[in-house]
């Protein structure tokens, strides 16, 4: 390392000749990458602390459930990853949903904070899943009034895009324009049902629109369950992922 | 370790100080001895490691290989090893991200914790991810005190569990920590909270941090911060924080997994500097500021910075 005796010697000198508090002296040295400068690699007695641990959630997470032909991660307006997610809570959810003999959500929202981790090209495996959604927050559906849902729309807008399905927007300043529900144009006199988590349901990342929903219905499936299980449901041949410009500026 | 009587050591030195200066002027000053003298406090930081306790796995779009507590510890071992004096603490989220957190609540990060030595840690909102109850049933786990003045934890299981400051010492030179936590209305869940009250961080932070400059004579005042760097609109951050700060030296900041290659410099209420720092997030860099005080004054006169970066020469 580094030391810079001689600069300190000379700030020294200056602050016991001077009573008055002077700015301190500030030097950034920059990075330092471990390997570049002989530092040890890993402290073995941790590893021999973490192993028990590890095995048993390696034993858990291991299971390969889908391969991916090319790493998804996410982004804005819209991204491989936020695409693959919402659209997983999407269809997921909606089954269910038939199950009980209610009517499908129209359009699924999410938020891009809760995707935690990408997903890596190759082999995905449930601590994968785990990474990406390590809430336990379950899908909801809310229906909103249609001025809620115009209020939600310039939401995404303003926020410059989360991850959606079954929408599709331009961006255009903060206001949502040529929305597309559904493939059809959105309908501001309309109610709509929304599919989100619980999360967002209950006023996280500060959606208003969603605090005073016409009803709110639980599905009981979480999101990581929901990606889990689209995984599983994909044909053994890698997936692919598609940004198809359901959001653009 | 023994504590010295303040006052009487403070005209002590005061005398040696002035002993000092007139060797200055005489043309005899003993610069071997000032510098010998010296006080260095090396401080390491992390922020958001968020259950990171493996290295990112070998395929990991973006940070394959990098991180990990074991690679933390090997190089927290040889700075205590080259250096006297070391704080190492972590501004929050410790918890949720990765499955040890699912399968073990937090029991693991907070062990490992322990034994890289960490002094304090601030409280993030996601270390409130398995409940009130799930923090502090975990606490037994931790040997570091969590410093936090802005949630009132009244009448919930975290009541008595943390504290809203603490001081360390250090060759006689006084370092005071304050800890501050993130408005948790429309970020964390209403039932995972409980009966936790949000406090507004400033007044809280203006009167701890000018009691312990002023009052508890700290050569330096660390805030330990949740809020996070930097929003677009006025909400409280760290750099909204350090401007209208009086008596805070150093932001140490967290939530916002906020890469920053050296801290930002701010100017206090007073025209002060203040340095509001943050290592990103995961365990993917270790921050690492020395501050060399005067022993005489207490004056903290040099200050340099360096982030490492926890991965081999070899991966990007």
């Amino acid at each position: 390392m580094k030391y810079k005796g001689f600069l300190l010697l000379a700030f020294s000198i200056s602050c016991i000749a001077c009573s008055t508090v002077k700015p301190y002296a500030y030097e950034s040295k920059g990075f330092l990458t471990p390997g570049n400068s002989g530092l040890v690699e890993e402290d073995s007695v941790l590893i021999r602390e973490i192993d028990p641990y590890k095995s048993k959630m390696l034993e858990i997470m291991s299971e390969i459930l889908a391969v991916s032909a090319q790493p998804l991660e996410k982004g804005q307006p819209e991204s491989l990853l936020g695409n693959f997610v919402a659209d997983a809570c999407y269809e997921r959810a909606n089954l269910v949903i038939s199950e009980q003999g209610k009517l499908k959500a129209d359009f699924c929202v999410l938020n891009n904070g809760g995707l935690r981790s990408a997903l890596p090209q190759g082999n995905i495996t449930l601590k994968n899943c785990f990474e990406l959604m390590p809430f336990e927050n379950e899908l909801v559906m809310l229906t909103l009034s249609a001025q809620s849902t115009q209020d939600l729309l310039n939401y995404i807008a303003s926020k410059g895009g989360v991850p959606v399905s079954n929408l599709q927007m331009k961006i255009s300043g903060s206001t949502a324009e040529s929305v597309l529900i559904d493939g059809k144009p959105v309908d501001y006199k309309k109610e709509y049902f929304v599919l989100t988590s619980d999360y967002l349901a209950n006023g996280g990342d500060d959606m208003k629109m969603f605090q005073n929903p016409i009803a709110i219905e639980k599905t009981g499936l979480k999101v990581r369950d929901a990606i889990v299980e689209h995984l599983r449901s994909l044909p053994k041949q890698p997936f692919t992922a598609k940004a198809d410009g359901r959001i653009s500026r | 370790m023994a504590e010295f009587p303040d006052k009487n050591r403070r005209e002590f030195l005061k005398q040696l100080s002035g002993g000092l200066l007139v060797a200055g002027l005489t043309g005899f000053p003993d610069w071997t001895n000032a510098a010998k003298n010296e006080v260095k406090l090396t401080i390491l930081h992390t922020n958001d490691v968020h259950s990171h306790v493996d290295p990112f796995d070998a395929n990991h779009p973006k940070y394959a290989g990098q991180g990990g507590v074991a690679r933390r510890a090997a190089i927290i071992k040889r700075i205590r090893q080259q250096e006297k004096n070391v704080l190492l603490f972590d501004a929050g989220d410790m918890f949720q991200g990765t499955p040890y957190f699912n399968l073990y609540g937090g029991e693991l990060e907070l062990k490992l914790m322990s034994k890289l030595g960490y002094d304090a840690a601030t409280i993030g909102n996601h270390d409130f991810d398995n409940g009130i109850d799930g923090l502090s049933t975990q606490l037994k786990h931790a040997d570091f005190p969590l410093i936090n003045c802005n949630y009132d934890f009244s009448g919930t299981s975290m009541e008595g569990k943390s504290v809203p400051y603490k001081i360390f010492e250090k060759q006689g030179i006084r370092i005071g920590v304050i800890g501050v936590g993130i408005e948790l209305n429309g970020l964390v869940d209403s039932r995972l909270i409980g009966k936790t009250k949000y406090l507004d961080p400033m007044p809280q932070i203006l009167k701890i941090s000018s009691y312990l400059k002023n009052r508890k004579k700290c050569s330096l005042v660390v805030c330990l911060s949740h809020l996070g760097h930097q929003y677009k609109n006025d909400k409280i951050s760290d750099m909204i924080l350090a401007e209208k700060s009086e008596n805070i030296d150093l932001i140490i900041g967290g939530h916002t997994h906020t890469f920053l290659d050296e801290p930002v410099k701010i100017k206090n209420k007073n025209g002060k500097q203040v340095l509001v720092t943050q290592a990103g997030w995961a365990g993917l860099r270790l921050g690492r500021i020395d501050f060399y005080f005067n022993p005489i004054s207490g004056e903290n006169h040099t200050t340099t910075t360096t982030m490492i970066e926890m991965k081999k020469s070899s991966e990007n």
